[in-house]
């Protein structure tokens, strides 16, 4: 009901005077110059750290965290959030292992299917069914997980197809085929998100959904369709990830939704929705991702590892979150 | 109190809103403030009151040095300030709306609040008031004109002798109004120095003694009441000859001839929607304006709703373009070709952080296929931002900075770009200055000559008769009564078919 004052909102606003502000660069760039920070401080502290190999290690690692995190960009964009897709790896990983026994390479099919159906009960839950996403996301992480369990009873599901196992987990003069794979995705998802009218009705929903709804955008479709897309990523991310242990397991995936979420909001995408990007999430994950081998490499100790991370989730969000826009941070 | 305030100035950042502006305000006088959107007039008040901090200048009260370090100093030291926003908490009572900053005087042991005698006090100052509101009622229940009224309550609850209103009409229509200006004159007897911010020169014609005008941050004039007229006002105000007739001519005899021969673009047979509608018939033509006018709540907003599929599911025939129309979301409409400006700009209208170019396409979204045209946002946006001279540093600058005025052409741009052949307009010029407003007027008249049928509901009864062809009247749910084109009504005339 009510309404802004006529007068300019934001006393801060910058782009309307043309006049910089010295916050406003770090907001931006704060991601980059984390990125360069740890390399510079890794890269001392380890000689072994800026080497091909390891910078092919840190792809591979980084590999199922990118795939995830692209499809969580358009969610959290789109104001929502998905807790299942740790769930959803293990769920496709399964289907994949399973399938190469007979399927080989094609086993890509069933775990792309597995996790589109897995986003498709997300979605229509959220945007039919009207349960909040995070409620209804946790209750599909559990699920999902527990039909893991159910199928494999703890027991690993091992991959041995010599075929699939080189296409997804095999290297092409050195470089790992997963990160190839994922680098076309990357492409792919870019595009969608900044060149498709999908994308930029995504962002419109999480800038502001009544506004959106009375526009004449298709709010409960697109949202739909964002969850479809994540399970579609995570299943992939799944496959990648079963091909490198070699193995589906009920393991696998328990708590990537925390480390996929803070590569999204590191890199610059904020919970609330409405502004985000596809190279910030990149960036993203590459900061999380170096952050744990940089760690490994100085041998610090794996209890220690969580602390950093979560001081610098915390740390990254609070020197870029752009309190003048959040009217209700909670 | 007298409050006597000296060359102040204000900027925030580079922006100048106030430039060494002087302002008396009496006991028992209502002093009017007004001036376009961006002339300085809230910032004055809310630098008066402490909610801003003034760069220089200074304030007396009764000769006394008056610098307080925030609002509740200032309501200490009895001065109150009703923002323009509504700031009424949902989640509260009305009791507790009044008190809210001030609940601690109702504390007794343990910190545990003396609920009753809250209400009772809070009561008190309502029935002084006039307001016709009881403290046990549910404020769901109530009118926006009543909420306005429970935050006037809020600010006499300290016994303030300067009381400042900051465009407190806004969104009240004329019941509403007329209510508060009564309130208003019960605060003049007891001796308040009142401060009044209003778009609308009768309303300052009714309870102003005296005038001050101000543009672009820097003082006009100070006048009496009655020693100008609304036309001279308003001139002054926007720094050129406004002219008596803001509504362009409509009416044509040749379009009469042609409505009355054609079939209708829209039309309503009997629609209903269980208790918000009853009996709803209503046709508009090709080119037509149709006016819909009534108290808040009367059934014109649903009208619009059900047209536009946010009221899914009505009973009754609805045809547009003499197929059946049963738009179940507002894509559906949008779709179709009926386009919807909502009541709230900023909540409803268009997201704030985003870019004037992004808002502008948002309702066409230019696609080739799945992908966006990006070429014709680009183009529409600027072809848009030109023909309703919209002023904005650049299309790619967030609309937070536009003022109330651009933000408004910025949702009619966004309404008017997939090229609707029906527009609902929901009080369009709502919290505008005349001179958006006149472009506002002649943007829809363009519109209506194009062919574009338009249906206009506004609570300004001088808007609705000037720009409409026909106006429906609605009340308590039905349409009570219609005026066709050749009846002329005054607004009296349709006052009484509103209540």
């Amino acid at each position: 009901m009510a309404e802004s004052a006529d007068l300019p909102t934001s006393s801060t606003s910058t782009v309307a005077t043309g006049k910089k502000r010295s916050r406003f660069n770090i907001r931006t760039y704060f991601p980059v110059l984390l990125f360069i920070v740890l390399c510079f401080i890794f890269g001392v502290a380890s000689d072994r750290f800026f080497t091909f190999g390891n910078a092919m290690i840190v792809l591979q690692q980084a590999v199922v965290l990118l795939v995830t995190a692209l499809g969580m960009t358009f969610v959290v964009v789109g104001g929502s959030i998905d807790l299942s897709v740790g769930s959803i790896v293990a769920m496709s990983a399964l289907a994949a292992a399973v399938a190469s026994h007979s399927m080989g390479v094609a086993a890509i099919i069933p775990a792309m299917i597995v996790g589109t159906l897995c986003g498709t009960v997300n979605g229509v839950l959220f945007a039919k069914g009207k349960v909040p996403s995070f409620i209804a996301t946790l209750g599909t992480m559990t699920v999902y997980r527990g039909i893991v369990l159910y199928w494999t009873r703890g027991a690993p599901e091992e991959i041995t197809n010599d075929l699939f196992l080189a296409v997804f987990s095999g290297r092409t003069m050195g470089v790992p085929n997963s990160a190839l794979i994922a680098v076309v995705i990357v492409i792919v998802i870019y595009i969608v998100f900044n060149n498709t009218v999908f994308g930029r009705e995504v962002r419109a929903i999480g800038g502001g959904e009544r506004v959106a709804i009375l526009t004449g955008i298709r709010v409960d479709r697109v949202k739909l369709l964002m969850f479809v897309l994540l399970g579609l990523l995570s299943g992939l991310a799944g496959l990648l990830q079963g091909a490198r242990v070699m193995a589906a397991t009920a393991q696998l995936g328990i708590g990537l939704e925390l480390d996929v979420i803070a590569s999204v909001v590191v890199g610059g995408t904020p919970l609330t929705g409405g502004v985000g990007s596809i190279q910030g999430t990149i960036l993203g994950v590459l900061i999380i991702t170096v952050l744990s081998n940089g760690m490994n490499m100085m041998s610090v100790d794996p209890y220690l590892q969580s602390i950093v991370k979560g001081v610098v989730l915390v740390a990254a969000v609070f020197v870029t979150i752009d309190r003048t826009k959040i009217g209700i941070i909670k | 109190m007298q409050l006597l305030a000296r060359n102040i100035s204000k900027s925030f950042g580079v922006t100048c809103a106030l430039d060494d502006v002087s302002i008396d305000l009496e006991p028992g006088k209502v002093r009017a403030l007004v001036g376009e959107n961006g002339a300085g007039k809230s910032t004055l008040f809310k630098v008066i009151a402490a909610h801003e901090k003034k760069d220089s200048g200074t304030i007396t009260l009764d000769g006394q040095a008056y610098n307080p370090a925030n609002m509740q100093a200032a309501h200490a030291a009895g001065v109150a300030l009703v923002f323009q926003e509504i700031t009424i908490s949902t989640s509260l009572g009305i009791a507790e709306n009044i008190f809210i900053d001030r609940m601690r005087h109702f504390s007794r042991a343990f910190g545990i609040v003396d609920a009753k005698a809250m209400r009772k006090a809070a009561q008190r100052i309502l029935d002084e008031i006039g307001a016709g509101v009881s403290v046990n009622q549910d404020l769901h229940q109530l009118d926006l004109g009543q909420w306005k009224i429970i935050e006037i309550a809020r600010a006499l609850s300290n016994e303030p002798k300067v009381l400042l209103l900051d465009e407190s009409t806004a969104y009240l229509n004329t019941q509403e109004v007329d209510a508060l200006l009564r309130v208003i004159n019960t605060l003049k007897e007891r001796g308040i120095s009142i401060g009044f911010v209003s778009h609308h020169l009768d309303e300052v014609a009714k309870v102003a003694d005296a005038i001050t005008i101000l543009k672009d941050g820097a003082w006009v004039g100070d006048y009496a009441v009655g020693e100008l007229t609304t036309d001279q006002i308003g001139g002054l105000m926007v720094g050129r000859e406004i002219g008596h007739d803001i509504y362009p001519a409509t009416k044509s005899v040749e379009k009469q001839r042609l409505w009355a021969s054609t079939a209708p673009i829209l039309s309503l047979e009997d629609v209903a929607v269980n208790g918000r509608l009853e009996n709803i018939d209503l046709t508009l033509h090709r080119g037509e304006i149709l006016g819909i006018g009534g108290l808040k709540g009367s059934g014109g907003e649903d009208i619009l709703a059900v047209i536009t599929g946010e009221l899914p599911g009505p009973t009754g025939q609805m045809r547009f373009e003499g197929k059946e129309h049963h738009p179940k979301i507002p894509a559906d409409a949008w779709d179709a070709g009926i386009g919807y400006l909502p009541g709230n700009r900023t909540g409803e209208g268009l997201i704030v952080d985003f870019s004037v170019q992004e808002n502008l396409t948002m309702a066409s979204r230019p696609r080739r296929g799945p992908f966006r045209d990006k070429k014709t946002e680009r183009k529409s946006s600027e072809l848009l931002t030109t023909d309703l001279h919209i002023k904005a540093a650049s299309s790619a600058v967030p609309c937070t900075s536009l003022s109330g005025g651009n933000l408004q052409k910025v949702v009619l741009g966004k309404c008017m770009a997939p090229n609707p052949k029906i527009l609902l307009l929901n009080n369009p010029t709502r919290g505008i200055d005349i001179g958006a407003r006149i472009e506002i007027y002649r943007i829809i008249h363009a519109l209506a000559a194009q062919g574009v049928s338009v249906i206009l509901l506004s609570e300004d009864l001088p808007e609705l008769i000037g720009l409409s062809d026909r106006i429906l009247i609605t009340r308590v749910g039905r349409i009570s009564k219609v005026f066709n084109h050749d009846e002329a009504p005054t607004e009296a005339e349709i006052i009484n078919h509103m209540i």
